[in-house]
């Protein structure tokens, strides 16, 4: 397994890994994986260096509802200066946080509508969670470009032909790197059409409780 | 002593005492020892259990602290806003809630943000610790910081994102060690080897102190020697790598050694005590047990000398011994009774009920004791064997029972006793009858007793002889009177008389018999000449020459005096002495024949024999072997035997003497002429020779009938084929005429008396001479 582990250190360094596949006439596609193979979700490729058409004030309002005891969606591409709604559809009380840097606030125990949406102004990372649900993590991801895609359940992001060539940024929420941390990667215009990315992340460890570690004991 | 039975059973008890003791004072030794062995691995284990929920609550304690620090909100508030002095306090804050030891937070990478004690410098290295620690998620280790040895837990603090990692711990002092102690009852030794820091419970310490071969290699001096003070156990406990902490729990045996020792004396003591109780049960055991066999032995001695009464035994015996005690009186008893059963038959009569005659003896000798007269009878039923080859055994058997009968009625009446002496002799006793006379009384009882019996529907008479003798007049001694009355039945049996009274002299006669048997016998076996052979010449008339002699023995005693033959060898006939007699005279004659023989001297020689020497069966091959070993010739010799002889025993008589001449002996009727053989039994006799008598020779020159008697004899004797001897002749005037009457030989006084060997052969030179 020792070949495994060097290309392991290699794509920690990269982030990424890139694999040219086959020729396609119109768009890029990615496909990103984790470092078993398996689609990543989630995954968020930002265009870096193109034009901000769209500005702040005509963003709509995002919703990132809390269903369940979960966020939803668990991660929310916005745009820098764009406004999110924290509507509450459990029939509990939430406490909604954030300590991230880009954006620190918190929505003191509430139900229902938040009385204003919460604008955030910096891009970057901003990881939600609830003080009396500790279980309950969401991400938003507030991006500078607009162009800004996210990967869906297969893995796969297309960018248009036109785009090229670019580069991008790759982010997974559960990326191995530091949280803050984007790879970066340019993407020339003779790239091959489809490009395999992998991106290694790390299992989240269960949200322990008290309960859970008594459990553990009472059962010994 | 060893041998006797109550030290038997005292060695055997005392034995299986000591072996009771010994095996269960090893098993005891070997259970105990286990029993202290798995109490103190039991102690260990619950110590080892203890210990482990101890930390495990001290764990669950920090887990707890740890996560109430972590998930505090403020916390997570300041800790997001990297607020070092904030932090700091927090920490401070909570650790004073929790009494924790140290709180530390560090950030991801393992750099330290804060502590709460903000001036205390760690040399650790915190990014390995952060990282080993983390392997152990949520599980306490032990590390040493700053010569201090803690149980601590790291957690991370999520925001909800992991953003820092909160390391929460306590102390461990000896306190700690001390306290747990207190709860397992072991001394507990915490050892951070690689950092040199030991906490434990063990107040008195040595320097310096290192448990590991402290608790090893501690010993104290028992009973049993050297031993370990402490087991131990060595545990390994969660720890950095680098930096190992183990736990030594330690038990101290002292306590058990001790109680092992006092359970040890206790039994020892126990034992000794069970021995002596052994010893003094079985003594007693063993003393009732031997006592009654004693008593017993002494009962069996008591037997052995005759006294059969048995005093009464203790009743408390067991019943085995009460069935041994029952067993031997009634074998006394049995044996008393047939004791006395065989002592009556020893000396009773069966068929009688008499005494017989040594018991006859004893009762006589006491009797006799008494100033009393007595008078003792022996009777003799006279033909009692006719009755019973003829009658059978069982009437001759009635008889005597009869005869018994009539005797006891006779002497009881006068308070005498009586006794059956011999199969047909009974001796009465009885008082001698003072008032009456004697011979009155005992001609009454032979007439009482020669009544007719009625036996088996038989009516028979018997006849008896009867012997008298008085006592104290005729004998003193019991043996003495009972020789003598024997000697007059005798006398009267031969005599045949019906009452024969003993006569002074008789039993010296007897004796005198007796004394001459016994010498006769000497004779014989010694041959040492008082004993010898004489031979008379016998005159062939035809040939005029002494061609025969007849034998004769002489017995001289050794004090001179002569003995008559006649009495002698009819002593020999009564004692038996008979055959040896003839034995010698035989081997004499026939080594004489022999000599002469030798010597030139043709002699056949004639022998006197009896009837009772010819019936006897070894006669025949003693003759022979006799005549062999001499190397004589059986024409040699002559057996003489008389008339009467020859009448009597018949058949058998007939039959040893035809054998005899088949061998080529020659017979020679002795006597003839004055007993009654007819002449027809006389031609079927197997005889080569008459020999007249000597009376109708004596005078025969003066008588003319003997003249007549004799010649036709002679003639008769020829013509039967026998040649004929005339004994007796004592004159010329004899010799002529019976040379006349062609006699075949002559003897007597005329020729010459019988003479001595030596005298003979003289005799018989001069004799020849002038022929």
């Amino acid at each position: 397994m020792a070949w495994l582990g060097i290309v392991t250190k290699y794509m920690a360094a990269l982030g990424l890994l890139l694999f040219s596949c086959f020729i396609s006439a119109a768009d890029i596609t990615l496909k990103v994986t984790d470092q078993h193979g398996q689609p990543l979700v989630n995954s968020v490729v930002e265009l870096l260096g193109q034009n901000n058409q769209a500005v702040a004030g005509d963003l709509p309002v995002l919703i990132m509802d809390q269903i369940d005891k979960h966020f939803s969606p668990t991660l929310l591409v916005a745009q820098q200066g764009q406004q999110v709604n924290f509507p509450n559809s459990d029939n509990i009380r939430h406490h909604v946080y954030s300590f991230s840097k880009a954006k620190p606030f918190q929505l003191k125990l509430y139900s229902g509508q938040p009385e204003q949406p919460v604008e955030f102004e910096n891009d970057g990372i901003v990881v939600l969670g609830c003080n009396i649900h500790d279980s309950m993590v969401g991400y938003i991801y507030i991006a500078s470009s607009p162009y800004t895609y996210q990967s869906d359940a297969n893995g796969i992001v297309r960018i248009e032909q036109s785009r090229l060539p670019v580069k991008i940024s790759l982010w997974h929420p559960l990326q191995s790197q530091p949280l803050e941390e984007k790879a970066l990667l340019s993407i020339t215009e003779n790239a091959v059409s489809s490009l395999a990315i992998v991106i290694k992340t790390d299992t989240p460890a269960p949200r322990n409780t008290f309960g859970n570690k008594f459990k553990a004991e009472n059962d010994q | 002593m060893t041998n006797s039975l109550k030290n038997r059973i005292i060695i055997l008890c005392v034995g299986l005492v000591l072996l009771t003791t010994v095996v269960s004072l090893a098993s005891f030794w070997w259970s105990t020892s286990q029993f202290n062995e798995n109490k103190v691995t039991q102690d260990i284990n619950v110590a080892e259990n203890v210990y482990k929920q101890y930390l495990t609550a001290k764990e669950s304690l920090l887990l707890t602290a740890a996560k109430v620090l972590t998930s505090d909100f403020g916390f997570k508030q300041a800790v997001a806003t990297r607020d070092a002095d904030t932090i700091s306090s927090a920490l401070y804050n909570h650790s004073q809630r929790i009494n924790a030891d140290v709180m530390l937070l560090l950030d991801l990478s393992g750099e330290l943000i804060s502590s709460n004690q903000p001036n205390q410098i760690f040399s650790n290295d915190f990014k390995q610790l952060m990282t080993e620690l983390l392997n152990n998620s949520e599980q306490s280790s032990f590390v040493v910081f700053d010569g201090e040895l803690y149980q601590v837990i790291l957690l991370p603090v999520r925001a909800p994102r992991t953003v820092a990692y909160s390391l929460v711990g306590f102390q461990i002092s000896d306190n700690v060690a001390i306290e747990l102690k207190n709860l397992t009852g072991m001394d507990v030794s915490f050892i951070a080897q690689s950092d040199g820091v030991i906490r434990s419970s063990l107040v008195s310490r040595p320097t310096p102190f290192v448990p590991n071969s402290y608790f090893h290699q501690a010993t104290t001096s028992r009973l049993f020697g050297e031993q370990p003070i402490y087991r131990n156990r060595d545990l390994h406990l969660a720890s950095l790598k680098k930096h190992p902490v183990n736990v030594l729990l330690s038990a101290d045996l002292s306590q058990s050694y001790s109680e092992f020792e006092r359970l040890f004396f206790t039994l020892i003591f126990l034992a000794f005590l069970t021995i002596v109780i052994g010893i003094i049960t079985s003594s007693l055991l063993a003393k009732n047990l031997t006592m009654p066999l004693s008593q017993l032995a002494s009962l069996a001695r008591q037997f052995a000398r005759g006294n059969y009464s048995v005093d009464a035994m203790s009743n408390k015996q067991s019943n085995e011994i009460k069935t041994l005690i029952d067993a031997f009186k009634n074998m006394g008893n049995d044996i008393n009774e047939r004791e006395q059963q065989i002592s009556f038959a020893a000396k009773h009569d069966s068929l009688t009920g008499f005494y017989n005659r040594s018991a006859m003896l004893e009762v006589l000798n006491e009797s006799l004791e008494e100033a009393q007269q007595y008078t003792l009878v022996a009777i003799d039923i006279r033909g009692l064997r006719h009755i019973n080859d003829k009658l059978g055994p069982r009437v001759g058997d009635d008889c005597l029972k009869a005869v018994a009968c009539r005797i006891a009625e006779f002497s009881d009446e006068l308070g005498g006793f009586h006794a059956r002496i011999g199969g047909d002799e009974f001796l009465t006793v009885f008082p001698t009858l003072t008032s009456q006379n004697i011979k009155c009384g005992i001609p009454g009882l032979m007439d009482q007793l020669q009544a007719c019996y009625t036996i088996q529907k038989l009516n028979i008479s018997l006849r008896f002889s009867a012997g008298v003798v008085n006592y104290p007049e005729q004998g003193q001694q019991a043996d003495d009177l009972i020789r003598r009355v024997l000697i007059a039945v005798d006398s009267a049996s031969t005599e045949h008389e019906n009452i024969h009274y003993y006569q002074d002299g008789e039993d010296e006669e007897h004796l005198e018999s007796l004394r001459m048997i016994d010498e006769l016998k000497q004779a014989i076996s010694d041959d040492d000449g008082q004993l010898f052979m004489t031979y008379q010449p016998k005159l062939n008339i035809a040939t005029e020459q002494i061609d025969k002699v007849e034998s004769l023995i002489r017995w001289q005693r050794k004090d001179g005096s002569w003995v008559s033959p006649e009495l002698f060898i009819d002593l020999a006939e009564q004692s038996g002495l008979i055959v040896e007699l003839t034995e010698w005279v035989i081997s004499t004659v026939v080594k004489q024949v022999g000599l002469w023989k030798q010597n030139g001297i043709n002699m056949q020689a004639a022998i006197n024999v009896s009837a009772q020497d010819i019936a006897y069966p070894g006669f025949h091959a003693n003759l022979v072997k006799t005549l062999k070993n001499h190397s004589v010739a059986p024409a040699l010799i002559t057996i003489e035997l008389t008339e009467r002889d020859m009448i009597e025993n018949e058949e058998k008589g007939i039959q040893a003497l035809e054998s005899l001449k088949a061998i080529g002996v020659k017979i020679s009727l002795d006597d003839y002429g004055v007993g009654q053989t007819s002449l027809g039994r006389l031609k079927m006799l197997p005889i080569d020779e008459l020999k007249l008598d000597k009376c109708f020779i004596l005078k025969l020159d003066e008588s003319k009938k003997d003249q007549f008697i004799v010649e036709s004899t002679i003639t008769l004797g020829h013509q039967l084929g026998f040649s004929v001897v005339a004994e007796g002749v004592e004159t010329e005037g004899s010799l002529e005429l019976l040379k006349a009457m062609q006699c075949d030989h002559v003897q007597g006084y005329y020729l010459s008396r019988p003479l001595k060997t030596d005298v003979f052969e003289h005799w018989l030179e001069q004799y020849n001479e002038p022929a």
